[in-house]
């Protein structure tokens, strides 16, 4: 479903490297480099989906974390909870990626 | 030795030659770094890489050491560079109008990184990225609380944070709590209390923190150094957190620095 | 390229500690210290050492410390484990910028030069520690030519530059 799958830890924090995501119809990039923090990092998402840049699509999304540094890159991400019921990794990028839909 | 600096021979023998080589790095430079920009100048640094995107506003002018009224409008980096060069005409000043993290080459060279930054999220990603580069990192902040009913609160800090040594999160400042309200009120922060006086004294201590650490003039060089100030009553004093801190940090230890490993999945 | 490394002092403490030690034949110690790239190729960050088994050096009179096959190749299974850089490290025990030995400079770069092939995203090298300053060369990625070592910082709750 996903290749070329890496892990990066930072301050203590595991995040998932997903390179070149597909995301959903209607998105601007079609693609982009994602970073799943599948735990709370300790800014109180249970769980984050950042992006390499920021996505348009077709709903307005409240972009709250701009050109954040984690290992290495610059991500960005919008406010958005998932429940608690996507626990496998694939299930919470799925989950994350229906905001943008 | 240049007779300018006679009057701080005490730092030492062999004190301003470390202090002209070492490349210092501000990022911020409101009303905190404005001052560090200033007494780092007439100390005698030689190489600076300052961050700020911004320009000065009137409500700056309360406190941006250096700032002139004609100085509305203008970049705050073009306000700091004018005190650097007006002091050390020969100094190298890397002059960033971004965020660091658009420019994170030039921080990266830094020995030592004053933040002057605002909110938590900065703070933590920029010790993040100091302690993987090995950089000393001193970071400066102040607040004014309002209490229904009794006068203003006025509290700041002064920490140091060294590699190897209990960073911001082992000191309990940077904690999950913060950064969750942070993150909540995103975008809804208004204007924050902000004076000149405080900001001198985290500032100078700041800096006679970053002298300390490059001329060891007190042969007592310590970290973590976590100082709180209390504005109301004017004391500056080691936080009570640092008697229950760990002696190694738990959050970045030493073979995690450089670049990110990336581990296939 | 002005090359710098950074290193912790507890780091380098480790690491003198281990090479002033003796050797029951061999004069000098060898150590590794492993190193990290960073997001500046002239800026190499020393994340940990490695010392050398008294049992992983091999007698030659020629040369002050030899270090057999074992020890090298115990050295690129980190590069390949730890995904770090490996310096090849010893000391002089003298004050003053030190200089490699003829035996240095005919096998270091070799040595180097092997690590760039099993690990060429990663900085490689070899430095030699006086008690004031050190000298040393590195294979840095996309570089072709070794590049001289300029400065070290030691960093710790103070800052030293050596």
């Amino acid at each position: 479903m996903y290749s070329g799958l890496g892990s990066i830890a930072e301050a203590g924090v595991q995040y998932i490297l997903i390179p070149n995501l597909m995301l959903p119809k209607g998105c601007s990039p079609e693609r982009v480099d994602a970073l799943l923090c599948p735990t709370n990092r300790g800014d109180g998402y249970a769980s984050r989906l950042f992006f390499a840049q920021r996505v348009a699509g077709p709903k307005v999304l409240n972009w709250n974390a701009n050109g954040v540094r984690i290992g290495d890159r610059n991500w960005h991400a919008f406010s958005y909870r998932i429940g608690a019921s996507a626990k496998r990794l694939a299930q919470m990028i799925s989950s994350h990626l229906t905001a943008l839909q | 030795m240049n007779t300018r600096y006679q009057r701080q021979s005490f730092l030492g023998e062999g004190s301003q030659t470390v202090i002209e080589r070492a490349l210092i790095g501000i990022v911020g430079l409101g009303g905190g770094g404005s001052h560090i920009v200033q007494q780092t100048a007439h100390i005698g640094f030689k190489h600076y890489a300052v961050f700020d995107p911004q320009t000065a506003e009137d409500t700056n002018l309360n406190r941006l050491i250096g700032a002139r009224l004609v100085d509305i409008g203008r970049e705050k980096l073009k306000i700091a560079r004018r005190i650097i060069k007006g002091l050390q005409p020969d100094a190298r000043v890397l002059c960033q109008r971004v965020r660091w993290q658009a420019a994170p080459d030039v921080l990266a060279a830094c020995d030592i990184v004053f933040g002057c930054v605002d909110s938590f999220q900065d703070r933590d990603e920029l010790e993040t990225f100091c302690r993987r580069h090995l950089i000393l990192y001193i970071d400066i902040g102040m607040d004014i609380h309002q209490v229904d009913g009794d006068p203003p609160r006025m509290a700041g800090q002064v920490i140091l944070s060294a590699p190897g040594y209990p960073c911001m999160k082992c000191l309990g400042f940077i904690t999950p709590e913060k950064l969750a309200r942070e993150a909540q009120a995103y975008g809804v922060a208004g204007a924050r209390p902000q004076v000149v006086w405080p900001n001198g004294v985290l500032a100078s201590s700041a800096v006679g923190l970053a002298v300390a650490a490059l001329t060891c003039w007190t042969q007592n060089a310590r970290a973590p150094v976590y100082l709180c100030y209390d504005g109301n009553k004017n004391l500056l004093t080691d936080h009570v957190r640092l008697q229950f801190t760990p002696k190694e940090c738990q959050h970045y230890p030493l073979a995690s620095g450089g670049s990110a490993i990336v581990t296939a999945l | 390229m002005n090359l710098t490394l950074r290193i912790p002092q507890s780091v380098l403490c480790v690491a003198r500690q281990d090479l002033a030690r003796s050797h029951p034949f061999a004069y000098e110690r060898i150590g590794f210290f492993r190193c990290r790239p960073t997001v500046r190729p002239d800026l190499i960050v020393i994340t940990g050492y490695d010392a050398v088994p008294d049992e992983q050096y091999i007698e030659n009179s020629g040369a002050g410390a030899c270090i057999g096959r074992m020890a090298i190749q115990t050295a690129m299974q980190r590069i390949l484990t730890h995904k770090v850089g490996q310096i090849h490290v010893h000391q002089h025990g003298h004050r003053g910028v030190p200089s490699p030995s003829s035996t240095d400079s005919a096998n270091q770069p070799r040595l180097v030069s092997s690590f760039r092939n099993l690990g060429p995203q990663l900085p490689h090298g070899f430095i030699i520690l006086s008690n004031t300053h050190a000298w040393g060369e590195f294979a840095v990625p996309g570089r072709r030519r070794f590049e001289k070592l300029r400065s070290i910082s030691v960093v710790s709750a103070r800052l030293e530059f050596l």
